[in-house]
């Protein structure tokens, strides 16, 4: 069971808007190694976990991931407000706004959909976690 | 800052320590200072919600105050509006 809190885990208040960042962003919100797929990522594969202290920490890293995914929507949000059509067309955003016009659509910066594909659970631990340290080497 | 950004600040606050040391604890369940840790933020969050919700309205749907006979959990601004602050 989930429940939400109205906040961000982290204030998002960006100023003015930025479609070209904003297709770079996106990619953390939906791309092969973003918030949406670590969620997943974790949520899934804790049934296969063994031990009780690791169990504990895919569910609630898993849930984390949630939050984070919330701020990168927040920020993809407030880049794209009030475009104008000249900036959507100079800032390159014309490919992603022909499809989605300004919504929030999870994928990768180079317009690939959100897949489960980009993850694993194999039902087995360890299998599992050397493919989180795969998809966590990006960020670190 | 105004004192709702102030505020929620605070909430945030004891709310990412409290994130960060249930993950610890996760994985150490009989460390005796994080579980003083756990036990500290978790008073401060809850003193911090409270005046944050006392003064601003509900964190969550279970804390709203229905007396007005309007459900305020829906209204604006939602956090990715970027008013909250």
């Amino acid at each position: 069971m989930w429940s939400y809190d109205k906040r961000l885990q982290f204030p998002v208040k960006i100023k003015n808007p930025n479609p070209q960042t904003a297709k770079i962003v996106i990619s953390q919100l939906g791309g092969p190694d973003g918030e949406l797929g670590a969620s997943m990522r974790y949520l899934n594969q804790r049934y296969a976990m063994p031990y009780k202290e690791c169990k504990g920490i895919l569910t609630d890293i898993g849930t984390e991931e949630l939050a984070h995914m919330e701020m990168i929507s927040a920020i993809v949000y407030q880049l794209t407000r009030n475009l104008t059509p000249e900036q959507i067309k100079e800032g390159g955003f014309d490919a992603y706004f022909v499809d989605h016009t300004t919504g929030i659509y999870p994928q990768s910066a180079s317009g690939v959909p959100w897949s489960a594909a980009t993850f694993q659970s194999k039902g087995d631990p360890i299998t599992d976690l050397f493919e989180d340290m795969a998809a966590e080497a990006t960020p670190l | 800052m105004t004192d709702k950004a102030k505020l929620l600040g605070r909430v945030r606050m004891y709310d990412f320590a409290l994130v960060e040391v249930i993950e610890y604890l996760d994985g150490h369940p009989d460390n005796a200072a994080a579980l003083k840790y756990y036990n500290e933020m978790r008073t401060a969050f809850d003193k911090a919600a409270a005046e944050y919700e006392d003064a601003f309205g509900p964190l969550t749907a279970r804390e709203v105050d229905t007396r007005s006979g309007h459900w305020t959990w829906i209204d604006d601004p939602w956090p990715w509006e970027g008013a909250e602050d």
